[in-house]
């Protein structure tokens, strides 16, 4: 363990001057969004638009007060969609990888189907999905399996194909049985690429229980912002936008988190 | 926040494993093939076991016929999505690659902008398409079809080209600048070649992202192309067709995917 010079010598800072750091640092960022802010009503001053088409910012905010309790609950439901369907692919592309990695003939003969599935748009199986699975959970949690499928597939296989030929060599000098050697050299080894899939993965999951969700239009998300267009709720649609977008910023630093735990040598060694 | 996304691509992933015999350049496309085979003749055995009605899954021999008998049907279709893939593709390219450009060269503007592209990336831009029809509608201009298209295909060209122009070698702009090079030069001769391979890789990544876009408008608001087709399918339970329309938008994804690496790999041979 090295004994990193700045974490010594940077002194402690308190909460509040940090947090006044980074909003000075995100100054251009924040002043952009205040110019979007007041150009959104600059632009209600001089046409006068019809809250159908853009609604002003107050009714937004109105809407997403008197909302909340549904925003919140359907956010959960298409949050557990998620969680469901990561769990299903990702597990599922891990082992698939597993398996190519260890079978040429395996990888020979699956991997361009792979390939060819990855290219196609998962969007275009939702109208099989539904012929197979109706229009309940079931539908979501494959819809975002798929994406997460193939993504977390593709990062295992490219994080064990890439791994240090000489840990392994070492392993196997320790007369290391290949179980072991898989568990304890190849896996840890090839964490860094598996969790950009994990990372990514995660997002994709979140974009298709989205996109799934506005197709069968029973809860989540994307049932809100169905709903609100059938409304004609203009303000409707820009709230769950803004809480989609919130959310979809949430999962990803979720996911940035969970890489930064299991791969933090892998960070450090990159920035020095 | 910049390095955060990793969507940039490397200039080429392979395929397949580098083939060394010459048995094992024939067991590169024996495999497949035979693995596709086995596929097939284990969905036929599936149905006969079951007994699955042809609703939930039609025998291959019936996809087959809706190819064979409707595939000039489904080619028009492809044909007609596939202008609103291009113009989508090609639009929000040369965006993003604006984009990036300017967040490169400008520390104002990668710093009020490049965080929110960042964010978008992460958002499902799906929810997006209510506004995008309200305010473009079914035939405006530009098309709200277009411009779902153009938003995915945006992105990854501008982190491709942000983090081309950044890796620029900087003694070969700093020997330029003391010859006396203009900074438009600089950019044309130094800049634009060596983010070239990046750029290309981000556009391989936009094709893709430009069909998830067009399609994904068509399925959920049909009017015209295949994705509305497949929606007309499913409303008649004419599964057939919906598996032999994934093989066609399959073909052509894998086309697209296959043009735009066959072009990177001519243009950046040096690389």
């Amino acid at each position: 363990m090295v004994l990193r010079s700045d974490s010594v010598l940077k002194k402690p800072s308190t909460w509040p001057a940090e947090l006044l750091r980074r909003l000075w640092n995100a100054k251009e960022l924040i002043l952009t969004l205040l110019a979007a802010l007041i150009g959104w009503i600059i632009i209600l001053e001089i046409q006068d638009y019809h809250p159908l088409v853009l609604p002003p910012p107050g009714a937004v905010w109105e809407y997403l007060v008197a909302e909340w309790s549904s925003l919140a609950k359907e956010t959960l439901w298409s949050f557990y969609e998620m969680l469901l369907g990561f769990a299903l692919g990702g597990s599922l592309g891990f082992a698939m990888a597993i398996a190519i990695f260890y079978s040429p003939f395996v990888h020979r003969a699956v991997y361009p189907y792979v390939f060819g599935f990855r290219v196609v748009p998962k969007v275009a199986f939702l109208p099989l999905f539904l012929v197979w699975f109706g229009i309940g959970l079931t539908v979501k949690v494959v819809m975002a399996g798929t994406a997460v499928f193939f993504l977390v597939l593709v990062q295992t296989h490219l994080g064990l194909a890439t791994v240090d030929p000489s840990l392994v060599e070492l392993g196997k000098s320790l007369k290391m049985k290949e179980s072991l050697l898989l568990r304890q050299i190849r896996i840890p080894a090839a964490l860094p690429a598996i969790m950009v899939g994990i990372k990514l993965g995660i997002t994709y999951a979140l974009t298709n229980v989205v996109v799934a969700e506005m197709v069968v239009a029973t809860n989540g998300l994307g049932f809100l912002v169905v709903r609100a267009r059938q409304q004609s709720r203009t303000d409707g649609i820009i709230a769950v936008i803004i809480v989609t977008a919130i959310v979809g910023i949430l999962v990803y630093q979720l996911g940035r988190a969970v890489e930064r735990r299991f791969t933090f040598w892998y960070f450090e060694e990159r920035t020095g | 926040m910049a390095t955060d996304v990793e969507v940039v691509a490397p200039p080429s992933e392979p395929v397949a494993p580098p083939a060394r015999r010459s048995i094992d350049r024939i067991r590169r496309f024996s495999d497949p093939l035979i693995f596709g085979v086995l596929i097939t003749i284990g969905w036929q055995v599936i149905i006969q076991i079951f007994d699955f009605h042809p609703v939930v899954l039609p025998p291959p021999s019936r996809v087959w016929t809706v190819l064979s008998t409707q595939g000039d049907f489904l080619l028009e279709s492809m044909l007609d999505s596939l202008d609103t893939i291009i113009r989508g593709f090609l639009y929000g390219s040369l965006f993003g690659w604006a984009a990036g450009v300017a967040i490169t060269y400008s520390p104002i503007v990668r710093r009020a902008i490049h965080p929110i592209l960042v964010a978008l990336f992460v958002v499902p831009k799906a929810i997006f398409l209510p506004l995008l029809i309200l305010w473009w509608g079914v035939g405006g201009f530009p098309d709200h079809k277009i411009v779902v298209t153009m938003l995915l295909a945006f992105f990854p060209v501008t982190e491709n080209t942000i983090a081309g122009l950044s890796g620029v070698d900087r003694e070969m702009t700093e020997l330029s600048r003391s010859l006396g090079g203009s900074a438009l030069f600089m950019f044309r001769k130094i800049a634009l070649p060596f983010s070239l391979p990046f750029v290309l890789a981000g556009l391989r990544i936009a094709m893709t992202e430009a069909f998830i876009g067009t399609l994904f408008v068509e399925i959920l608001v049909p009017n015209e192309g295949i994705g509305s087709r497949i929606v007309d399918a499913q409303d008649v339970s004419n599964t057939q067709f919906i598996i032999a329309a994934i093989v066609v938008i399959a073909a052509f994804g894998l086309a697209a995917y296959f043009l735009l690496q066959w072009i990177e790999k001519r243009l950046t041979k040096w690389y």
